[in-house]
C-alpha cells in the first residue's frame, strides 16, 4: 500500500520529467496551483531570507522533480534569478528534467574536475541556471559533507534569488539531513496515496529532531477527476 | 485548529460519500458484475431445477347418512389437523414407497411434502417439489391414496373412516425453482452491497494523507500549495 497502486483503469503519472506544465498549459488549473504556491512561498518568506531552499518527501515518486522544475520555471518567468541543484545523488534526476546527460555535474566539481563556470548550465528553455548530480559516488555522504559544496551553496546564494535543492526521500537515506544543514528550509512534499501517514509522520519527526526549519508542506498528485477535492477547490484565490 | 473545527473536518458528509463511491465506481460496477454473472450461471447450470404438483382432500364428517347434509362440522374441523399429520407418517409415505416402487427413504420425501391445513376450511392442501415431472405427481396422488386407502381399511385408523374425500387429481410438476430472475436481482444486489462495503472499507482503511486539511491539522505546518494530478498533453 505504501507505493502508489498501479490501476490499470488509471492513467500512468507523468514519468516525463522534461514537460513543464506550467510552461505547456499556463491556463491550466495545475499551473494555477503552482503559482499559488509561489505567493504562498513569498508570504512564508516576507524578509526574503529563505534563499536555499530544500525539497524532499518521505518516499520516491512523490513528485519533487516536477513540482521543483515547474516552480523553477515559474520564479524565472517573474525574473527572479534561479538555480536548481540536483543534490539526489543516488537518483539525479535533473538531468532528465533538462534533457542534458548526467555529466560535469556537482560531483565532478567538487572533486575538481570541472570549474565552477562548466557546472553551472542554464537552460534557455526553461530560463533557470542549474547543475546536474554528476558522476555517480559511492561516497555521498562525504560530498553532501564537503566543505566545497558548502561554499558553492554560499557563493550561489549571494549570485541567486533562489537556489533550489533536490534532495532524496527522508525514510530512505539520510541525504536530505545534510543538505537540510545547507539550506534555509524545507518543502516537504506529500503526494497524495502514496506514503501512509506514519511514514510521513516519522520523516517529518526526523527532520523536526534534527532542528531542520520546515516552511511548509505541498501536497501534489492530487485527484481532482475522483477524489476527495471538488473540483475548483479554493479557486477564489485567483480573484485575491 | 480548535475542537470544533477538528470535529468537521472528521466528519464524513455525503458529498464525500458520494465521491467515494465515485471514485470506486468500477470496483462497485465488477462486484455486481461478478455476483450478478454467478448467480445467473447458478440459477441457470448449478442449481438442479424443481417442480411441484399439488392436490386436495376434503374432510367431511357425516353424522347421518340418511339424512342428506347431516355433517358435524366441529369434529371434521378437529380431525383436520389428525389428517394432515397422518399423510406425513411413515405409516403411509413407506405405502407410497412400495406402491411407486421409489429408491427412497421416507424421511426424504417428507422433505420435499407439504401438507397445510387451514383452520378456516376443510380442505387440506398436499404438495410435492422434486426434480422428476412425473414424480412430483405419482408422490402427491399416492400420498392421497395411501391416505385414504388407511383411513377406510386400516382398523387402527378407525376414527377416521371414510372422511377424507379427494377433491383433486394431481398434475404433472410445475416448474418451481430455482426462480432465475430473483436470483439475478439478489446477485445484483448483493454484488452492489458488497462493491459499496469494500470501497467503504478501502477509504476507511486509507491512511495516506488525502485532503489540505488533514496534512495541516496533522502536522500543524502550513500547506503551502496542493498540486493535482496532470496529464502529458503533447498538442497545445
Amino acid at each position: 500500500m505504501s507505493k502508489k497502486k498501479i490501476n490499470i483503469f488509471q492513467i500512468e503519472r507523468n514519468e516525463r520529467y522534461d514537460y513543464l506544465v506550467t510552461k505547456e498549459q499556463p491556463l491550466s488549473y495545475t499551473s494555477e496551483c503552482f503559482q499559488k504556491v509561489l505567493i504562498n512561498i513569498d508570504y512564508a518568506n516576507l524578509d526574503n531570507d529563505m534563499k536555499v531552499l530544500q525539497f524532499t518527501s518521505t518516499l520516491a515518486s512523490e513528485g519533487k522533480s516536477t513540482f521543483i522544475s515547474n516552480l523553477a520555471y515559474l520564479l524565472g518567468q517573474k525574473g527572479k534569478k534561479v538555480i536548481l541543484i540536483d543534490l539526489d545523488l543516488r537518483k539525479p534526476k535533473m538531468n532528465r528534467v533538462f534533457n542534458v546527460t548526467n555529466r560535469e555535474g556537482l560531483t565532478d566539481y567538487l572533486s575538481g574536475k570541472v570549474q565552477y563556470e562548466t557546472v553551472v548550465r542554464h537552460s534557455e528553455e526553461i530560463g533557470v541556471d542549474f547543475i546536474v548530480g554528476g558522476e555517480k559516488t559511492t561516497s555521498v555522504v562525504n560530498v553532501l559533507e564537503a566543505k566545497k559544496l558548502k561554499e558553492l551553496i554560499v557563493r550561489l546564494k549571494s549570485e541567486y534569488d533562489y537556489v533550489l535543492l533536490d534532495t532524496p526521500p527522508v525514510i530512505a537515506v539520510s541525504d536530505a539531513l545534510y543538505v537540510a544543514k545547507l539550506a534555509d528550509g524545507v518543502i516537504f512534499i506529500v503526494a497524495q496515496n502514496v506514503a501512509k501517514k506514519s511514514l510521513v509522520k516519522e520523516a517529518i519527526q526526523t527532520l523536526k529532531h534534527n532542528n531542520v526549519h520546515i516552511i511548509g508542506t505541498i501536497l501534489t498528485q492530487v485527484d481532482l477527476k475522483n477524489g476527495s477535492y471538488g473540483y475548483g477547490y479554493d479557486y477564489s484565490y485567483k480573484y485575491e | 485548529m480548535n475542537e470544533q473545527q477538528l470535529e468537521t473536518t472528521n466528519e464524513i458528509s455525503l458529498i464525500d460519500l458520494f465521491k467515494i463511491l465515485r471514485k470506486n465506481l468500477l470496483l462497485i460496477i465488477a462486484f455486481t458484475f461478478a455476483f450478478a454473472v454467478f448467480a445467473t450461471v447458478y440459477a441457470y447450470v448449478i442449481a438442479d431445477p424443481t417442480y411441484k404438483s399439488n392436490a386436495d382432500v376434503m374432510v367431511q364428517v357425516q353424522t347421518d347418512v340418511a339424512v342428506e347434509g347431516a355433517y358435524d362440522y366441529t369434529t371434521a374441523q378437529k380431525l383436520l389437523a389428525t389428517i394432515a399429520e397422518l399423510m406425513k407418517k411413515d405409516v403411509v409415505l413407506i405405502e407410497v414407497i412400495n406402491e411407486l416402487g421409489l429408491e427412497m427413504t421416507a424421511s426424504q420425501i417428507r422433505n420435499g411434502l407439504t401438507v397445510t391445513s387451514s383452520t378456516t376450511s376443510y380442505f387440506i392442501n398436499i404438495s410435492y417439489i422434486s426434480d422428476d415431472v412425473t414424480e412430483t405427481r405419482d408422490v402427491v396422488n399416492g400420498v392421497i391414496d395411501a391416505a385414504i386407502d388407511i383411513a377406510n381399511n386400516n382398523p387402527a385408523f378407525s376414527a377416521i373412516k371414510d372422511k377424507i374425500t379427494r377433491t383433486s387429481n394431481a398434475g404433472l410438476g410445475v416448474y418451481e425453482s430455482p426462480n432465475k430472475p430473483l436470483y439475478i436481482v439478489i446477485g445484483i444486489i448483493l454484488g452492489g452491497i458488497v462493491g459499496v462495503g469494500i470501497a467503504l472499507l478501502k477509504e476507511l482503511f486509507n491512511n495516506t494523507f488525502q485532503t489540505k486539511d488533514q496534512l495541516e491539522n496533522y502536522f500543524g505546518i502550513q500547506v503551502l500549495g496542493v498540486i493535482p494530478e496532470f496529464e502529458v498533453r503533447e498538442v497545445k
